[in-house]
């Protein structure tokens, strides 16, 4: 690198400003699930209301992304790879915090009765889902980095809860959930891309 | 002309603050016989409580940074009261314990909570402190959401000469500064 380059990088690193080094917190974030019904006021008839999720009832959540695998021509000694999706689904881990409602157990009942009913039988796939699960991180100022917002979500799995006679701790579930795909809301990042490109052609005079 | 004489400097120095010119006092108290005067008469010393901004690390070509993580209180507050003759120390902190969690198997609340919810156990607390010439000082601290957490051991002694003292340690969530200013801090 020619000398200076390097300066400028670690001035960059400890500037502080917008466009240089900042670091994305990993508590700073809302999770929304919520089912269309409860817009529409229309309770599902089979499994009732939607119970309420606040945002404190989310301890953590894992958000998955996209995978792709590598599909490999060879041409002699020469490899041409192609990326090719690998896409069986979306599986999103949120661990929640049971409230002294059984908010989270209800949640979890009713999410199993969206799926199959108590005679055995299953339900049609537009009735055994919630419509939208949206995780929205945020940066110190409460202005929002990313909206990942999964369409199509059902219930997978939930850890079993010890409850515990030597035990004292709160009642948490560690639910899977399945979600068809991801709209993906890149907005600051966006919206510094933009900026930076605008920048960029202007210096390169493209 | 600037006065750089140490009086003429120290002329605007107001007194320091005594750590003697205190008082505590827990609101919504509704707790057996004892009122918030009985606990401000009888507490002996407090601690202003500190805070601290956790720092996330963060490494570039071999250079570290901090940046300020998550706010972070010690949640804890210990108070000494001295204890009289009527026992209301003991027997204020006796109700609040037995209010979050009564242990007394011949009550019919015996294992249980006689609060629906923390907001009935739990209590704002005021540190209010003085000046030498009995005014307020400018803010006081607020302990939000206080509830006792441990009270400690007490040893009694035949061969001593003091009074009895109970330690007891407070749970909090956050504190703040109040005062005509709160906005602006």
């Amino acid at each position: 690198m020619p000398v200076g380059t390097n300066a400028v990088e670690l001035l960059g690193f400890f500037a502080g400003v917008d466009l240089f080094k900042s670091i994305q917190k990993n508590y700073k974030f809302f999770v929304t699930i919520w089912d269309d019904a409860l817009k529409a006021s229309t309770p599902d008839p089979e499994t009732g209301p939607m119970p309420l999720i606040t945002h404190w009832h989310t301890r953590s959540v894992t958000i998955p992304q996209y995978t792709f695998s590598k599909e490999v021509v060879k041409y002699g000694p020469i490899a041409k790879s192609f990326p090719v999706m690998e896409l069986n689904g979306l599986d999103i881990a949120i661990t929640f915090e049971e409230d002294e409602f059984g908010t989270i157990a209800y949640f979890i009942n009713w999410l199993q009765r969206k799926i199959i009913r108590n005679d055995g039988t299953y339900r049609s796939q537009k009735d055994n889902r919630v419509d939208n699960l949206m995780i929205l991180t945020e940066d110190d100022s409460g202005i929002p980095i990313n909206l990942f917002w999964y369409k199509n979500v059902y219930f997978q799995n939930a850890s079993p809860a010890t409850f515990d006679y030597g035990g004292n701790e709160s009642i948490k579930y560690d639910i899977t959930f399945g979600a068809d795909y991801l709209q993906f809301l890149p907005i600051k990042a966006l919206a510094k891309a933009n900026i930076k490109t605008e920048i960029m052609g202007k210096i390169l005079g493209v | 002309m600037p006065n750089f004489t140490i009086e003429g400097r120290l002329k605007g120095l107001p007194d320091p603050q005594r750590d003697f010119l205190w008082e505590v006092t827990i609101l919504n108290f509704d707790l057996g016989d004892s009122s918030p005067e009985d606990l401000t008469l009888r507490a002996k010393n407090i601690s202003i409580p500190g805070r601290s901004n956790e720092p996330i690390e963060t490494y570039f070509y071999g250079h570290k940074q901090k940046f300020s993580g998550r706010s972070a209180f010690s949640n804890q507050i210990s108070i000494q009261f001295e204890e009289t003759e009527d026992q209301k120390i003991l027997r204020t902190f006796y109700h609040w314990f037995q209010k979050i969690n009564n242990t007394d198997p011949l009550q019919p609340f015996a294992t249980l909570s006689t609060t629906l919810t923390k907001r009935q156990y739990a209590k704002r607390m005021f540190l209010t402190m003085y000046k030498y010439n009995g005014e307020e000082v400018r803010n006081k601290i607020e302990f939000v959401n206080v509830f006792p957490e441990s009270i400690a051991d007490v040893a009694l002694d035949m061969t001593s000469n003091a009074a009895v003292k109970y330690d007891v340690q407070f749970s909090y969530d956050y504190w703040t500064l109040q005062g005509p200013d709160r906005i602006n801090i």
